[in-house]
């Protein structure tokens, strides 16, 4: 079990990393999003041990390691940039941490063997990490990582430098190694599909803090600030007047807009919510459905898969999308009226 | 140790030896020549005390500022030779192909691995009496007599411009390697002739490499005692070889110090005024 | 386009400037002569063969092998701690100390020389093995200094925490990541030391008095007559060190970038 406690890392005036509290239990992939400058490497590097916390501590295994140095943590890391060493082959390159413990060339030969293996790269021992793919390299990184068994492995944005189609199938690979080897795993990415399909939980970031950890299901359905709910999958977020209460409903509204929503009771007179745009349902005008309400198609951004749909309701803008349905289905012209469907299990409360 | 990012002040720790040889050979003796400059010195005999007679002497005594002048002469003119002579070589090695730049690379690096006295023999062989140029002169019988060519400044400063050419040729080539041709060929597409891009763009670009190579030319030139010790005999006195002979034949260590502080300043101020130039440059 | 033709003119002009002294100073050490003159009247090996029986001109080459042999490698441990030390210590005051580790290159090594005797005097190491090495040293260092300075430039940061990550002691990234990679600029350094040693005069000139290395039996023959055994000597010199350069070349990048001089 791996336990950090409060870290905080401050550069001068910049706080870089905030109060981080953060448990991986055994076996665990844990993913740490957020934009860029959030905080992300240089948690890792505090939990790896290249950088001093300025305060809060990391715990392996019940040992407080905070003051450990990189070399004796048992910890494997993995970098966008491979950081292959050039001059040595790859089953040189994989074998360094065996022989840095100094263990037999015997064992050195076999659990390199079984290393190069586990990444399907048997038959590239004897190369040089010049002589690889961008995606032989970012395998040899791995097994190299691996190799040491150590109690946690770390990996800084590992697919960054790949191409979409590799980049999908080294994650379920790493995902399929990682479930095997049981390895605690915390991950770190920018990318929030990346996130969401490997994580079995996944910590968002901002601004050098954590805002909210949970499964993917939890952070996608039920986001906590309005961050959270843009940071992960589109969303729309709208500010809505508390108009009254229907059976067990609160009915939220503004100029046009009329949602229903399963809220807690509350005084207060405005409403921040999210919707997904998958769940706001558009059929052609006149279809009569209660609780149904009109807006104008704006325009229609087409993406293969899905189409957007920015609809005028009133004085807002509802983000609407609908999956490709293709021919005979129905797509509203730009301009068009629509008629807009949103379920009130669809509606989510915000906290901010 | 070597470790961390934040630079750590273990590292220092890796200076300990570089400090000790420096202490003994560099600072310490530098030190010394300071305070020696400002001992007393009567027949013979050294006081240790703070006086500025040795200066008052150097200074006053017709010698010591005539061959200082001379000295910074013969170095102006090295460096004017070396610019001149480094600058075209430089941008040459710009111009050229992969094949072509090692090689013009590899003769102009080759001299500063070469041994100076060695080169300052050949240059004897060549200039002297019964030199290459003289013999060849006289034998096709363009001359009668030989021609005066060391013994004096010239001599001097065209085997001291041999010794630091390459001094002021690799600054001025890492100035111009460092030009974003695309800068010289949007100036081009402006309308730029090829001479108004060198003289516009490119000279201007590369000055800084340019004045970092002169001044260092210039310092170094000012320093050497072999070459004029050689190449000018007793004819050609320069301010090391001044301060050796004050040392070595008349032991007057506090004039010889004084002298060397004073040799220390002028090159000190060539750095300054090469600073100014610079920054004023950007 | 005139400015290419032009530079290349004045760029062969140059060369031969820099190279044709050292052809005629090759072509005059054969002479067979008793005194040197353009050109020889006839050619042999005469001189090579005095200056290698010749007491005094065996020891001086002697003592210059031998002291160059310590202080190259000598200059090779100290720069490159050094360099490390700067490369890996606290970013301010980094380039002041910089500068003071390469001082020894551009100040006149004469006053430096002076000093140094004084310093030898006082100490009694006048005319010392010991006083020579540490002086030659101070004026080797800076060259490695450089050298590897510039070549820690190119050491990759994330291969060295990789290594650390992996188990990698501070001994274990220094051999395993960080001298592999500036090998190039270590060797170039070493024989940049190699040759400011053995061709160092001024320093020698003032520590030794009877310690004679190999520029100073040429200077001191010099100032006797120009005598074609200095030609011979010279031209050994000028091989030895053409074959180092060679070397220099060939292994390191260092020299090829021109950061050898800043
Ligand atoms: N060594 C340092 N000195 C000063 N500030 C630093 C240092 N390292 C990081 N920072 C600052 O700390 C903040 C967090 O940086 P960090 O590298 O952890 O971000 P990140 O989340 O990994 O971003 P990215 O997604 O771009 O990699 C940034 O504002 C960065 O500028
Ligand atoms: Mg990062």
């Amino acid at each position: 079990m791996i336990v950090l406690k409060s870290l905080t890392k401050r550069f001068g005036e910049v706080t870089a990393v905030r109060d981080v509290t953060l448990t991986v239990t055994p076996g665990e992939f844990v993913t740490l999003l957020g934009p860029s400058g959030c905080g992300k490497t240089t948690t890792l590097r505090m939990i790896a041990g290249f950088t001093a916390p300025t305060g809060g501590r990391v715990e392996m295994a019940g040992t407080d390691v905070t003051g450990r140095p990189p070399h004796r943590r048992e910890v494997g890391l993995v970098f966008q940039s491979y950081a292959l060493f050039p001059h040595m082959s790859v089953q040189d390159n994989v074998g360094f941490g065996l022989k840095m413990r100094k263990r037999p060339a015997e064992e050195v030969a076999r659990r390199v063997d079984e290393a190069l293996g586990l990444v399907k790269l048997a038959d590239f021992a004897d190369r040089y990490p010049s002589a690889l793919s961008g995606g032989q390299q970012q395998r040899v990184a791995l097994a190299r990582a691996l190799v040491i068994r150590p109690q946690l492995l770390l990996l800084d944005e590992p697919f960054g430098a790949l191409d979409k189609q590799l980049r999908d199938h080294m994650q379920i690979e790493l995902r399929t190694l990682q479930r095997q080897l049981a390895l605690p795993t915390i991950f770190v990415t920018h990318d929030q599909g990346e996130a969401l399909s490997m994580s079995d939980r996944v910590a968002i970031m901002n601004a050098g803090e954590v805002v909210q950890i949970g499964t993917p299901t939890e952070l996608y359905e039920r986001p906590r600030t309005a961050f959270v709910a843009t940071f992960l999958g589109r969303s729309n977020v709208l500010e809505l007047d508390v108009i009254g209460r229907e059976g067990p409903l609160t009915v939220l509204g503004r100029a046009g807009l009329r949602l229903h929503a399963t809220l807690p009771q509350s005084t207060a007179s405005t409403r921040r919510v999210m919707v997904r745009p998958e769940r706001v349902a558009m059929r052609p005008p006149d279809a009569g459905a209660p609780g149904a309400m009109t807006g104008t198609v704006r325009a229609a951004n087409y993406f293969g898969q899905s189409i957007d749909y920015p609809i005028e309701v009133g004085a807002e803008t509802v983000e609407a999308m609908s999956v490709n349905p293709g021919a005979g289905g129905f797509l509203p012209e730009i301009g068009a009226e629509v008629d807009l469907e949103i379920a009130s299990d669809a509606v989510w409360p915000l906290d901010d | 140790m070597l470790g961390s990012e934040d630079g750590s002040w273990k590292a220092w720790l890796l200076l300990l030896p570089v400090a000790a040889v420096y202490a003994a050979t560099f600072v310490v003796p530098l030190g010394l020549i300071f305070g020696l400059s400002l001992a007393e010195f009567d027949a013979g005999v050294v006081t240790p005390g703070f006086d500025l007679s040795n200066y008052e002497a150097a200074l006053t005594d017709g010698l010591t500022l005539p061959i200082l002048w001379r000295t910074v002469e013969l170095a102006a003119m090295v460096t004017i030779g070396a610019a001149v002579m480094g600058y075209p070589v430089a941008l040459q090695m710009r111009r050229s192909g992969p094949v072509l730049r090692t090689v013009i690379l590899a003769l102009i690096v080759a001299p500063l691995l070469t041994s100076v006295i060695v080169r300052n023999v050949a240059w004897l062989l060549v200039l002297g009496r019964t030199g290459f140029i003289n013999e060849t002169l006289m034998a096709t019988g363009l001359i009668s007599r030989p021609l005066p060519l060391m013994y004096n400044n010239f001599g001097v400063a065209l085997a001291t411009l041999h010794v630091y050419l390459t001094f002021a040729a690799l600054p001025i080539y890492a100035a111009l390697v460092s030009i974003d041709r695309r800068i010289e060929e949007s100036a081009a597409s402006l309308g730029a002739s090829p001479s108004a891009v060198f003289w516009r763009v490119t000279f201007p670009l590369s000055r800084s490499g340019l004045i970092a190579g002169c001044s260092l030319v210039f310092i170094l030139s000012m320093g050497l005692y072999l070459t004029p010790a050689i190449m000018g005999g007793s004819f050609v006195v320069t301010t090391p070889m001044l301060i050796t002979d004050l040392a070595r034949n008349q032991y007057n260590w506090p004039l010889a110090s004084a002298v060397s502080v004073l040799l220390l300043l002028a090159i000190g101020l060539i750095l300054m005024a090469t600073m100014s130039l610079q920054r004023r440059r950007g | 386009m005139k400015l290419p033709s032009l530079t290349l003119i004045a760029t062969l002009f140059i060369l031969v400037f820099l190279t044709a002294p050292l052809f005629i100073l090759i072509v005059q050490s054969f002479t067979a002569e008793a005194h040197l003159r353009f050109p020889p009247e006839s050619f042999g090996t005469r001189w090579y063969g005095y200056i290698f029986q010749s007491e005094p001109w065996r020891e001086a080459g002697l003592r210059s092998l031998l002291v160059a042999g310590i202080v190259a490698p000598g200059a090779l441990v100290i720069g490159t701690m050094a360099a490390l030390g700067l490369d890996r210590g606290p970013g301010f005051g980094r380039n002041g100390l910089y500068a003071l580790l390469i001082a020894p290159m551009v100040l006149p090594h004469l006053v430096l020389a002076l000093g140094m005797l004084h310093v030898a005097l006082s100490m009694g190491l006048e005319d010392t093995l010991l006083a020579i090495v540490l002086g030659h040293l101070t004026i080797a260092v800076p060259y490695v200094v450089v050298t590897v300075g510039a070549s820690l430039q190119s050491v990759d940061r994330m291969q060295e925490e990789a290594a650390r990550s992996l188990g990698a002691n501070d001994w274990n990234v220094f051999r395993h990541v960080i001298f592999p990679a500036i090998r190039p600029g270590v060797l170039g350094g070493a024989i940049f030391a190699f040759i400011a040693s053995f061709d160092e005069f001024i320093v020698t000139f003032f520590l030794a008095t009877f310690q004679n290395t190999l520029p100073l039996q040429i200077f001191s023959t010099l100032s006797f007559q120009v005598e074609p055994s200095i030609a011979a000597a010279s031209t050994l010199v000028l091989v030895g060190t053409a074959l180092l350069t060679a070397l220099i070349l060939t292994q390191g990048q260092v020299v090829a970038s021109g950061k050898i001089v800043k």
